[in-house]
């Protein structure tokens, strides 16, 4: 029991806590038609926190946030540039630029690397989420110890907090996020700001992916940006009750995928243990291919 | 500066020296155009023309690059909530996970705040809208489910909603059959009889007489307007089409509707 709350409690909150605020957002992308922003963001958050260690030659986490950040800004602004002066759909422009900007990321690691740094692209790809051990955490009666609490990975409290931004960001303008997604003409004509709550979405997604990234690597959070809010499109027809569906899916990816990084290979007589990340991704993609096949809602309707 | 003349006080939408452009073309060229109130304009043009651009610079929706616009007097970016715009239908995706009641409540939009949860008033303003257009038994339907004329319906509602002076809508009976721009136009001429005024981006030359009472004929610039009896003319429908007009069709076009036997039924 001890062992849980030591080794399991933190990730296993940090991965539910990330996979529902990717989710949350990512029903938006989904409806958008913009679910590729997620990935470019969070694979461009790479050369922005390497680009951050060398100037710094320190693993500070603001220093990496403003890296990433300005990194995620830089994405935004090329996939734009590129759109309008290459005349190209925004998804290829896309792909142009966090393919490019995640290459000269690795190549940056690897000049990092020679200096003799601990950093690689594995790290960056799967995160560290299994090393988030609570030293203090050797039984539930240190949920209510204050020291103890106080000696929980920073990483937790960092995702909670980027959590509950998100969530707040979605109730403030949740009348502005649906009626710029389904009909941003009449949004703009009725002072909506669709522009500004389009770009304020983005941002949100770049705090989401990059507060993520550092905690557990960028597969999760493609994963999770896309998978379980289209997962839960092909449930529903409501937006409620999708914003819902997608919130369950992130819960039961994130469960399933870390209990199954752990324990699966034993049960299957390995003693061994895989990544908790990667699980969790591959468990996203697959319920979103169990709803593809299953899903009430899987065929668009008749217009 | 505009003047404040009494005509542009009273209009619901005065339009001066309007210029929008594309990549250094200009799609809509310092167009002035006052809307008469409680009228019925069409505004008319070949495709390319810039009547579309014309409203959503009008509306905020595209940027100008010059020319001014005012409401009542007062400019547009203050004056908004009286007027309500009706988009292309084919130009959102009708795939949304929304009911229609779901899109009619969203011309609420500035009469709730955030705080505000959607009640059961704002509901029954929504039904009303709807009932208006004949579709309230379809108020819990998912909107990929109607057909076109129902989604026109539905997008009409919505700007019913709003209760605005001035009505925009941008080409309102595309795609939709002959049944249902009947009724569509007996819902824009209820809400003339209001008091309301209505601009229209119109396509079928055919019924212009017998849908409105005043015309803008536009091609990148303003080529024409007034009340259809004296605008809607072959001369200015030959300047405006850039003379691509057969003279049959100009002879038709300027026959005066026989009573009983209106086009477009």
């Amino acid at each position: 029991m001890s062992d849980f709350f030591m080794f399991s409690l933190v990730p296993l909150a940090v991965a539910v806590v990330i996979g529902m605020t990717c989710a949350l957002l990512g029903n938006f992308l989904v409806l958008r038609r913009q679910s590729l922003i997620g990935d470019a963001i969070s694979h461009v958050a790479l050369p922005g926190i390497v680009a951050s260690f060398i100037l710094t030659g320190m693993l500070a986490s603001g220093a990496m946030m403003l890296g990433a950040g300005v990194s995620a800004l830089v994405t935004v602004v090329m996939i734009e540039l590129i759109r309008r002066l290459g005349r190209v759909e925004v998804s290829a422009a896309m792909g142009v630029t966090f393919t490019s900007l995640f290459a000269l990321g690795v190549l940056l690691l690897e000049w990092h690397d020679a200096a003799g740094v601990h950093l690689d692209v594995e790290h960056a790809l799967y995160g560290n989420l299994e090393s988030l051990i609570w030293f203090e955490g050797t039984g539930p009666y240190a949920l209510f110890d204050p020291l103890a609490l106080a000696e929980l990975p920073p990483q937790l409290a960092r995702v909670v907090l980027v959590g509950g931004l998100v969530v707040a960001f979605v109730a403030v303008f949740r009348r502005h996020l649906v009626l710029g997604s389904f009909d941003a003409d009449f949004a703009a004509s009725v002072r909506a700001r669709p522009a500004l709550v389009d770009l304020l979405l983005v941002s949100l997604v770049a705090v989401a992916a990059i507060a993520a990234f550092e905690a557990v690597g960028s597969i999760i959070v493609i994963a999770m940006f896309i998978c379980p809010a289209a997962a839960a499109r092909l449930m529903t027809d409501r937006l409620g009750a999708q914003i819902a569906w997608s919130q369950g899916f992130a819960v039961v990816a994130s469960v399933l995928g870390y209990v199954l990084a752990g324990y699966g290979p034993g049960w299957l007589g390995f003693d061994a243990s895989l990544s908790a990340a990667g699980m969790i991704a591959t468990v996203a993609g697959l319920l979103l291919l169990a709803t593809c096949l299953w899903g009430r809602r899987r065929h668009p309707a008749e217009a | 500066m505009m003047g404040d003349s009494e005509a542009i006080v009273q209009s619901p939408l005065a339009i001066r020296g309007l210029t929008v452009s594309y990549a250094h073309r200009p799609v809509v060229h310092s167009v002035d155009f006052v809307t008469p109130p409680g009228s019925m304009t069409a505004i008319v043009g070949p495709n390319g023309a810039g009547k579309s651009t014309l409203l959503k610079a009008v509306l905020g929706i595209t940027r100008r690059l010059t020319g001014e616009v005012r409401v009542f007097g007062q400019p547009v970016e203050a004056m908004s909530r009286h007027v309500a715009y009706v988009p292309q239908r084919s130009s959102v995706d009708w795939d949304f996970p929304a009911t229609v009641i779901d899109v009619v409540t969203m011309g609420l939009f500035r009469d709730l705040r955030w705080w505000q949860p959607t009640r059961h008033r704002h509901r029954q303003r929504a039904l009303e809208s709807l009932s208006r257009v004949g579709m309230e038994a379809f108020a819990d339907r998912q909107i990929g489910q109607l057909s076109g004329g129902q989604q026109q319906r539905v997008f009409l509602a919505r700007a019913l909603i709003q209760q605005a002076a001035l009505t925009i809508l941008d080409e309102p009976f595309a795609g939709v059959d002959a049944a249902t721009e009947k009724a569509i136009v007996e819902v824009l001429k209820q809400l003339k009889r209001e008091g309301r005024t209505l601009l229209c981006v119109h396509h079928d030359l055919a019924t212009v007489r017998d849908y409105f009472d005043h015309v803008l004929l536009l091609n990148v610039r303003r080529i024409a307007d007034g009340p259809v009896e004296e605008a809607f003319t072959a001369a200015n429908l030959q300047a405006t089409y850039g003379g691509r007009l057969s003279p049959m069709q100009l002879v038709r076009l300027m026959e005066p509707v026989a009573q009983g036997e209106s086009r477009g039924e």
